[in-house]
């Protein structure tokens, strides 16, 4: 799932139009991102044993990516549908929810918050933004997920994740989606982590986790 | 309308009079006060004006066309009653027809009859005298031929004339039709542009609603006069059609007259004989039957003409109403769509609403939580707020007491410099006074070495120098004791000042002591004010961010995949939970089986056992107990038995001696202590019982003396 910039996105000639973002570019860019990145904090966190995951270049860095067929294909149909939704402008904000197997009591909530510029959706308007900037902003948040696991406390108990997506209200879904709830946690501490953003689509990223009784 | 400019009196046409109005020269009559402006006013005058003036026009020209159609009418109605005419002529001519066939066949029948009673000559002459009376009947018949025939070129000329007629008729009233739709055209887009003019100076002025009401009476008037104008043409089309009809039974007509001419001319030019008349008649008559039956036929198109035009609105009507009924089908689905929409939008609400509140919970239900978080977080704002205050106010009086312990400190401070001030002095003057006794003793010292030094010169003088000297040393001696207790006062004032500074400056000690005492409990106050200020913003940031998701969740829809890892893990975990307690369930009752079972045959062997031990001493001591009572009784003469009677041992002793079964004592035994119960048999020895038992206490002697009693007895009898 390499960003294809130059070919979904770029006019050939000249370094002006090189920098140009398409609709299409920046659904595919951001699709990526949610892609490592689930897959990162996965691996960071332990929810599936090492071995389950092998290592790939992105982004400058090692990234880990799930060979677990199951996974691989749950991961696959979640994220396509969210590409058909961001480049709709439908999609709000995804939300990784990890929790205990036992209890199904949530520990923590990774949340992607998506703001998306509505003028390029329509087509009224292009935008330009050189690739570098966004490789780079996308390389600082994959190394922050990677550095959380310091302050994050340690999952003892078997957990297993979940993927919710944010919609508009009047956003049609296909038949194996369903509703759910927000699934917050109780007592809760956050910490806001860096953004990257397309000039089509801004990214925020935030993790909550839940607060150890003293 | 009132007419401005031309010459007066003359009629102006109304292109002249649309002219008029556009150039502003023209105005209609107006009621005085339906405007507001004299824009407004111009405005809709020219635009209702030229209105009017379309209207006018259009109503001129559909009453000139209806005029024109009135004309034609009763042209047509003159044609319908030439083709009657001519029908009628046509079966006169028919009828002569007929006659004339009818006297052939007689002539035929004649021939025959002469023919077949004469012979050959006689069929000779009576042919030669036949065609002689034939020929004079058939010159009769030529001449009535020839008059039809004339009649016939009469009439076909006249139908030729008619028919051009009509022709013109129709050409003209073609004509007519494309003026009149031409104009109805242009009325048309005149109308609408006047239309769309009046719905834009509607926007713009006041008079809004008298310009639709107009607009709305033109419109009607309009649609009026478009009904109007489509029957006519529907009449129009009709007339054409009859017309039409009618210049094809002319030229059917006119074929056959030419036909029937071409035959009579024939038939007068050729010498045929009368079977060709007759063929010709036969034909003509054929014609006319043809003739009939496409009239017939011709009246029965027209009457299916009228029909199909009937229906052919029918069916207008009919499409108009499917198109109206599928417009409405086309709304009612997309409202029954919207309607599952919403209906879907409300089951899913229904389950994020069950979920968070319970799945009774009604919308009046959810509506009181909300409401009740919504007043628990003013509730909590407005306390959050109260501590913020009441810190706010420790706060200030921390500082005022931080204050008070400065300028107390600072009294102190000034306070302990007086102290050492006033030390100081002290000490200075404590110096001064042990300087100053110095300096007396000196100066005593002094002085005695003076007097002694007087005495010592005084013998040699007298005694009268010696007062003088001795005078002046005294003198001085009290004045420097007035100065020492001049300076032991001052010393003791300064003391006593000492000692009221040092008062005052314990006073001040204790002021500030008691000062510092309440700046700590303030502290403490403050300390737990601010613990509990920052328990509270934490309540309120935690019902900020609820608040916040709710307003999250209420603009959005939160939607993720059935089937999810979360779901898997919790079915899998469930699963090995279920079959963990079925094997665990197996092993238990496997083991639960077998243990039970040995604990049944260990515990049954446990009661053999114990149950033989039982009955080994129970027997042991019935053998024991026997025995020890038969010793009892050969030993001590009674034969003892126990009994129980409501918690109370009592033994029955039976005489040895005694032959009578019913002659026993009993003595209750109770905590150590026997006691006897009167029987019969007691009271027969009372004596004895109140000797041994009630004075002198003894059981044993009672027995001893009862049994040496029946020994006696036994043996004196």
């Amino acid at each position: 799932m390499a960003p294809n910039i130059e070919g979904a996105g770029l006019c050939g000639g000249g370094t002006a139009t090189q920098n140009r973002i398409s609709l299409k570019g920046s659904v595919k860019i951001v699709t990526e991102f949610f892609n490592y990145a689930v897959n990162s904090i996965l691996y960071q966190r332990g929810i599936y044993a090492p071995e389950d995951f092998k290592r790939t270049k992105k982004y400058g860095l090692s990234m880990m990516v799930t060979s677990d067929e199951g996974l691989t294909k749950y991961l696959s149909r979640v994220l396509t549908q969210i590409s058909g939704w961001l480049a709709e402008g439908k999609l709000e904000k995804l939300v990784l929810v990890i929790a205990s197997v036992h209890t199904n009591e949530v520990l923590e909530r990774w949340a992607f918050d998506i703001e998306t510029e509505q003028d390029v959706v329509e087509g009224k308007k292009s935008v330009e933004k050189p690739e570098k900037e966004i490789m780079s902003e996308i390389q600082a948040i994959i190394r922050q997920i990677t550095a959380s696991v310091t302050f994050l406390p340690l999952l003892s108990d078997p957990c297993a994740f979940d993927l919710l997506v944010y919609t508009k209200k009047d956003t049609s879904a296909p038949q194996e989606w369903e509703d759910s709830d927000p699934r917050y946690i109780i007592n809760s501490e956050s910490v806001k982590l860096r953004s990257f953003t397309t000039k089509v689509h801004k990214v925020d990223t935030m993790v909550s986790y839940k607060l150890l009784d003293e | 309308m009132e007419v401005r400019g031309g010459r007066e009196g003359t009629p102006l046409s109304a292109a002249l009079k649309r002219r008029r109005v556009s150039e502003g020269l023209m105005t209609p009559a107006l009621a005085e006060g339906e405007f507001v402006n004299a824009e407004d006013q111009e405005v809709y005058v020219n635009t209702y004006g030229r209105a009017n003036l379309l209207r006018r026009e259009y109503v001129e020209a559909s009453e000139a066309k209806d005029v024109v159609i009135e004309e034609q009418r009763g042209e047509l109605s003159s044609l319908r009653q030439r083709v009657s005419i001519l029908e009628s002529e046509k079966a006169s001519t028919k009828a002569k027809l007929m006659a004339l066939e009818q006297a052939r066949q007689t002539k035929s029948l004649r021939e025959r009859t002469e023919s077949e009673l004469g012979g050959s000559d006689g069929a000779g002459r009576s042919k030669v005298g036949d065609g002689s009376d034939s020929r004079g009947s058939d010159s009769a018949a030529l001449e009535l031929a020839r008059e039809q025939q004339a009649k016939l070129r009469l009439l076909v000329d006249s139908k030729i004339s008619r028919i051009a007629d009509l022709e013109e008729a129709v050409a003209t009233l073609e004509r007519s039709k494309e003026t009149e739709a031409a104009e109805k055209k242009a009325a048309v887009g005149e109308v609408e542009r006047l239309k769309a003019e009046i719905v834009t100076l509607v926007m713009d002025s006041e008079g809004k609603r008298l310009a639709e009401s107009r607009a709305a009476t033109l419109e009607v008037h309009l649609k009026e006069v478009r009904a109007a104008q489509s029957q006519t043409e529907v009449r129009l089309a009709e007339a054409l059609g009859e017309v039409e009809v009618e210049r094809k039974k002319a030229l059917d007509a006119e074929k056959a007259a030419l036909n029937l001419q071409r035959k009579l001319v024939d038939a007068s030019s050729s010498a045929e004989p009368v079977t060709g008349l007759e063929l010709q008649v036969e034909q003509l008559e054929k014609e006319l039957k043809s003739q009939v039956a496409e009239i017939s036929s011709a009246r029965a198109l027209r009457g299916k003409l009228e029909s199909t035009e009937v229906l052919k609105e029918k069916l207008a009507q009919a499409v108009a109403r499917a198109a109206r009924a599928e417009g409405a089908l086309a709304s009612a689905s997309a409202s029954h769509v919207e309607t599952t929409v919403d209906q879907s939008d409300l089951q899913s609400w229904k389950t994020v609403m069950g979920e968070k509140f319970g799945q009774d919970a009604s919308p009046y239900d959810v509506l009181q939580n909300v409401s009740k978080l919504e007043k628990s977080v003013l509730q909590l704002t407005e306390e959050c707020g109260r501590t913020k205050a009441e810190s706010k106010q420790a706060l200030r009086s921390r500082e005022d007491l931080e204050r008070n312990c400065k300028s107390l400190s600072e009294e102190k401070e000034s306070l302990k410099e007086h102290i050492n001030e006033m030390k100081i002095t002290a000490l200075r003057h404590d110096r001064k006074i042990s300087l100053l006794q110095k300096e007396r003793d000196g100066l005593k010292r002094i002085i005695a070495s003076y007097d002694e030094e007087e005495l010592s010169l005084r013998p040699a003088d007298g005694a009268g120098a010696a007062d003088g000297t001795g005078h002046n040393s005294a003198l001085r001696v009290k004045e420097l004791e007035e100065l020492l207790q001049l300076q032991k006062a001052q010393a003791a004032k300064h003391e006593a000042e000492l000692q009221a500074m040092a008062e005052k400056c314990e006073d001040l000690m204790n002021q500030n002591e008691s000062h510092r005492a309440e700046a700590r409990a303030m502290k403490d106050s403050l300390s737990a004010l601010e613990s509990e200020k920052v328990m509270m913003t934490r309540e309120l940031a935690v019902t900020g961010q609820e608040l916040n998701h709710l307003k999250a969740e209420h603009n959005s829809r939160i939607l993720h995949l059935a089937s999810n890892p979360e779901e898997k893990a919790r079915r899998d975990h469930v699963n090995g939970l279920v079959a963990e307690i079925s094997t665990l369930k197996e092993t238990l009752q496997k083991s639960g089986r077998d243990v039970a079972e040995a604990t049944v045959a260990g515990l049954q062997k446990q009661l053999d056992s114990l149950s033989k031990r039982e009955s080994r001493l129970k027997s042991a001591f019935q053998e024991r107990i026997s025995l020890f009572i038969d010793a009892c009784y050969s030993i001590f003469g009674y034969r003892i038995d126990m009994t129980t009677e409501n918690k109370m041992t009592k033994f029955i002793l039976r005489p040895m001696h005694e032959e009578k079964e019913s002659l026993y004592l009993t003595f209750k035994y109770d905590s150590g202590a026997a006691e006897l119960v009167p029987t019969e048999y007691s009271e027969t020895m009372q004596r004895e019982v109140d000797t041994f038992i009630g004075r002198y206490k003894t059981i044993p002697a009672f027995t001893a003396n009862l049994t040496m009693d029946i020994f006696n007895k036994q043996t004196q009898c």
